[in-house]
């Protein structure tokens, strides 16, 4: 950052601010006079609202007369409130006046003041509030947060009315200077939790902070590599419910989506719309969605290991239909069961990348056509395809673990091909340790299920009514959550 | 062994970790002129009261607050201790791998080759191994549930019935029996020295985990010593692994037989306790060299001799290494580290 002081010559102050941008074409300065006094001020081209700025500084300016003033009247005039703006600040370098530019300020520099004066008028397009497109419900509220950071914040405190919610603001990113946003109610929140995602987000050396992805590694504490102890959302409502619970999100500016530590494996089988509907029915729904995620993972895989290695495992009259079905296929079982499984992944990414409009052409071509040919033609036996048709809605109920669960599949599919059930059960091993190991700021991945808390499992498998749980709880009063680490 | 690490798991999960080791013996648990029956029952009874006696040094030692036998007696150093916990472990991961993959190949010979089974194995229990006994606890009480599971599976569609003259009254002819189901009990009791290694993870409550371990494996083993007495008997003999044979009389629409499904959740287990071998056996080396991998390789070949030597963990030889582990590491060495506690804290009181 630039530290030269800002001139006091008016000349001087805009050509440095002009060599500091290199001409950019988006620096825009307009020159005034304020009681014989000349003035600047600098803006960013579509960074600020014109309207609001003519209200809340011109008009003020134009206004103030006053006999003989010395340039420090004017510079006291603006500081003493001459400014309507909410956040205004006294700018002393001419990089902390570039990086307020940038932020959506409005800098005045006045001829023979060795200082500016930075407004707050941003004014840029943004996306309004929609709908969030990710994570639908049914009964939730439809607001997603915001590109914007502002905005996001205020969603969040529509819904926390207490004062004990705090947003503190954190710089990262060496070319964007993203503002990161740490939500977290005080005293609910550990303090080593705070200090530590603060210490990490404060770690951040990338240059530019375009997603969640990029914040999340340094907020990630420890843990396993398969899982993530850091989940994301764009629902606000998910951030209130989860900072409640003692968690941190973090918001991103330029990002509607906020990160928020620490997560544990079964928040993904929990949803919006449980809260919303009868116990006994969000109860349903949430094994329904625990089945889904092991039918997905594990189907193919233990269809290739049965048919091939297991066939006794089968019932006689099924094993019968699958052999007549596979013997009119050319390929063996498990390239027939990887070349779907590889296809559906390649549609499912298509449909994903395709504009809207067209994603359900797709969806049309990949399903009907191309499924139904395959059969007739006998390349792929239908069995498989009914197969992969379960496999793949099962996927979409646990949508956050999709990744998961797309590289088990194909996991468990060559396993279960090569050494069967055996096989299966290695990668299964392998995977559950690595959920079990990971953990985030001390917080097990897998609680409280392993290590069990047995005040806490009550809301795992079954949805209990909020009138038994009036106060929820946090994760802090979860078993197995390391002493001393995530209270230091 | 430092004692200053922190202490991680709780008492119920150690146990569980125990009570898997223990099941994984007993499943790949294999001998000739197998008769279940009276004798057997009594033989487990009889063991468990003399193991609660053989775990009140490492009980009370870990109660007054100690943390690592081996360096209570030796110092920081205390490599010889360390290198025999080391050395018992590696032996126990490398047989019980060779004896499981001895089961796959007798009952599922067409998966893969012995030597590929042994391998893959080791990898997986190496990579679990990775992620620390906290993580390899945790995942031990999963498992632990999968077999509950899987027994209340098989139990619930078994078609086999119970035959209760099978139960017979002990005989002065079944005598020699009794012995040596006490000492291939006895012997197998290696949860006595994983208790001086494991004790220093322990947040608290090493009466609970050991106490705790006794009665559930009295119950488990228990259990299933008297389903295997009631539903088959003599016929273990002819259908080899006695608790596999149980899977043979469960069927329902869906699935035809359980052998394979036993399987998976048996390699499950195998894993599960071989990566917790392998992470007490590489606690013996220095923190900075690759302990896991070596042990890891260790453990391989000790499999590789055990596989080729067709060895059981009844052979005389492999009996006596393993009571010689359990009464030397897993009482003997914290009994005197319990003397010498006592003494030290004594001297400083004075």
């Amino acid at each position: 950052m630039d530290g030269r002081r800002v001139p006091a010559r008016l000349p001087a102050a805009l050509s440095d601010l002009n060599e500091i941008f290199g001409g950019s074409a988006d620096l825009n300065t307009v020159k005034f006079e304020v009681s014989g006094i000349r003035c600047a001020v600098a803006t960013l081209e579509g960074m600020v609202k014109s309207a609001d700025l003519s209200k809340m500084l011109f008009e003020p300016l134009m206004a103030y007369k006053k006999r003989n003033a010395a340039p420090k009247d004017v510079y006291m005039f603006l500081c003493d409130g001459g400014a309507f703006s909410t956040e205004k600040h006294a700018v002393m370098t001419l990089g902390d006046a570039a990086q307020k530019l940038c932020a959506g300020f409005a800098v005045v520099f006045i001829d023979g003041c060795p200082r500016a004066y930075a407004v707050s008028a941003q004014g840029f397009a943004t996306r309004s509030v929609s709908e969030p497109d990710s994570e639908p419900n049914v009964k939730g509220t439809r607001e997603a947060l915001s590109d914007s950071l502002r905005t996001s914040m205020s969603l969040i405190r529509r819904r926390i009315r207490d004062p004990r919610l705090r947003f503190e603001i954190v710089r990262a990113g060496k070319l964007s200077s993203t503002e990161l946003c740490m939500v977290y109610i005080d005293g609910k929140t550990p303090e080593g939790l705070r200090r530590k995602t603060k210490r990490g987000l404060e770690k951040i050396r990338t240059e530019l902070i375009l997603t969640s992805g990029s914040v999340i590694p340094y907020m990630a504490h420890s843990g396993g590599k398969f899982f993530s102890g850091v989940s994301t959302t764009e629902r606000p409502d998910v951030v209130c419910s989860k900072v409640s619970e003692g968690r941190i999100a973090v918001l991103i500016d330029g990002v509607p989506f906020a990160a928020v530590c620490p997560a544990l494996f079964i928040e993904n089988f929990q949803t919006v719309d449980d809260a919303a509907d009868r116990p006994y029915y969000a109860t349903y729904l949430r094994w329904i969605r625990f089945f889904a995620f092991f039918l997905s993972s594990l189907l193919p895989g233990l269809y290739v290991a049965a048919a091939i290695h297991h066939p006794e495992v089968l019932s006689r009259s099924l094993l019968l239909n699958l052999l007549a079905s596979e013997e009119r296929t050319p390929y063996p079982l498990m390239a027939e069961m990887l070349i779907v499984t590889v296809m559906f992944e390649i549609l499912r990414e298509a449909g994903i990348r395709l504009p809207r409009a067209i994603g359900g052409a797709v969806s049309i071509v990949g399903g009907l056509v191309i499924g139904d040919a395959a059969v007739t033609s006998g390349l792929i036996s239908a069995p498989l395809l009914i197969i992969i048709g379960i496999t793949a809605t099962g996927a979409f109920c646990v949508p956050s673990l999709n990744p998961q669960m797309t590289l088990l599949r194909l996991g468990n599919i060559l396993a279960g091909g090569f050494f069967g059930f055996f096989g299966i059960a290695l990668l299964c091993t392998v995977t559950l340790v690595g959920a079990c190991t990971a953990d985030s700021f001390s917080v097990p991945y897998t609680a409280p299920i392993t290590p069990l808390t047995v005040r806490a499992i009550k809301d795992v498998f079954v949805r209990i009514s909020p009138k038994h749980r009036p106060n929820g709880g946090t994760v802090e009063e979860l078993n197995g959550v390391s002493e001393g680490e995530s209270a230091e | 062994m430092s004692g200053g690490q922190k202490r991680r798991i709780s008492a119920p999960q150690l146990m569980t970790l125990f009570l898997l080791a223990r099941i994984m013996h007993a499943m790949i648990f294999r001998e000739s002129g197998f008769r279940s029956g009276t004798p057997m029952m009594l033989a487990l009874i009889c063991s468990t009261a003399v193991e609660a006696v053989l775990a009140i040094p490492a009980v009370m030692y870990f109660s007054c607050g100690g943390s690592d036998p081996a360096a209570e007696l030796f110092g920081r150093g205390a490599v010889w201790l360390r290198a025999a916990y080391s050395l018992y472990f590696t032996v126990i991961c490398g047989a019980t791998v060779a004896l499981f993959t001895g089961f796959l190949e007798s009952e599922f010979p067409d998966i893969t080759r012995p030597l590929t089974a042994m391998a893959l194995i080791l990898l997986a229990a190496y990579i679990s191994a990775g992620g620390g006994i906290e993580g390899l606890a945790r995942a031990g009480t999963v498992v632990f549930w999968l077999f509950a599971v899987l027994f209340a599976a098989m139990a619930w569609v078994n078609e086999g019935g119970f035959d209760w003259l099978n139960v017979t009254p002990m005989t002065r002819g079944d005598l020699p029996d009794f012995v040596r189901y006490f000492a291939e009990d006895i012997s197998s009791s290696w949860w006595l020295p994983m208790f001086c290694v494991l004790g220093a993870y322990l947040r608290n409550g090493g009466a609970r985990a050991a106490y705790g371990y006794l009665a559930l494996k009295l119950i488990t083993v228990g259990t299933l010593i008297l389903l295997v007495t009631l539903v088959l008997w003599r016929y273990v003999d002819v259908l080899g692994y006695p608790i596999f044979a149980l899977g043979a009389y469960a069927r329902n629409d869906f699935i035809q037989r359980f052998d394979a499904i036993n399987m998976f959740v048996w390699t499950v287990n195998c894993v599960a306790a071989a990566g917790v071998y392998i992470f007490i056996s590489a606690r013996a080396l220095p923190e900075k060299t690759s302990g896991r991998a070596v042990m890891a390789l260790a453990a391989g070949v000790c499999a590789l001799i055990v596989y080729r030597s067709g060895l059981e963990f009844d052979n005389a030889g492999f009996l006596v290494f393993k009571a010689a582990g359990v009464l030397l590491l897993g009482t003997v060495v914290p009994l005197a580290a319990l003397i010498v506690k006592k003494r030290s804290e004594r001297c400083k009181g004075i």
